[in-house]
């Protein structure tokens, strides 16, 4: 899980050096700004007997030259969300080492309350994630594509984060309770 | 005003009988450390099975052991 977090932090530092070199210099080749577009041409797509009704894309847009309007926006897009994957992983990483000191120091009230707060920190980090994606997405695409849309829906992966984070809720509240009921049985004589 | 508690009158019952608390854990087969815990009021519960061996070795009725304050 460390190792996890590790890699995270390092892809996390990656996408904000690129973002960086956006706002600063201008999309240098091979970075660029993924964007998704919708509607596009599903002529000849099908074989025949099939009817494809709608296609999406993601456009890889590279700004050139310097464009810190774009580069704000676009680390708005995906920031949030890193911040947050990060910020629950390094809890769970906290929460997981205590398993060291053995099964009672994992099975403790701090893991509990550590379960917690990594449920609270997934559901509302998501939520505002998403929020801020959606209108950076939109003012990154007006800004750069000939059509854009004023709504982009949140992706798949923010609204599965919500879900991890009620299951983290779920399962703070079984070690809660299973803590209380292990006092109660221990206390019985 | 504190809430009210189930006290066990160990203490009492054992002065009482001239007993100590490591005969009586002979006695009833539980440990000392486990009788320090009623005793102390430190007990969430009590097992109807330890409740009787306690009444068996001091000869009295578990309304005797225990108090409502």
């Amino acid at each position: 899980m460390s190792f996890a977090l590790v890699l995270g932090c390092l892809g996390a530092l990656a996408a904000l050096a690129a973002n960086v070199a956006i706002t600063v210099s201008g999309a240098p080749k091979g970075i660029s700004i993924p964007l998704r577009v919708f509607d596009v041409s599903t002529s000849g797509l099908g074989v025949a007997g099939v009817a494809v009704d709608g296609a999406t894309a993601e456009a890889m847009v590279r700004p050139q030259g310097a464009s810190p309007l774009a580069g704000l926006l676009y680390l708005l897009m995906w920031a949030p969300g890193a911040a947050t994957g990060l910020f629950a992983l390094s809890t769970l990483v906290r929460a997981l080492r205590r398993a060291r000191s053995g099964d009672r120091a994992l099975f403790s009230a701090t893991t509990a309350a550590l379960l917690h707060r990594i449920g609270w920190i997934l559901i509302a980090g998501s939520c505002a994630s998403a929020a801020l994606g959606m209108v950076a997405e939109a003012a990154l695409a007006s800004m750069v594509l000939t059509e854009s849309h004023t709504f982009y829906p949140p992706s798949d992966t923010l609204l599965w984060a919500v879900v991890a984070g009620f299951a983290a809720l779920g399962v703070s509240e079984i070690v809660r309770r299973g803590l209380a009921l292990l006092e109660e049985v221990e206390a019985t004589v | 005003m504190g809430e009210p508690v189930v006290r066990v009158r160990l203490d009492e019952l054992l002065k009482e009988r001239g007993m100590t608390l490591t005969e009586l854990s002979h006695r009833v087969e539980i440990t000392v450390v486990n009788l320090s815990i009623l005793k102390n009021g430190h007990a969430k519960a009590i097992r109807f099975s330890t409740l009787a061996r306690l009444c068996q070795a001091l000869g009295c009725q578990p309304g005797d052991l225990l108090t409502y304050e």
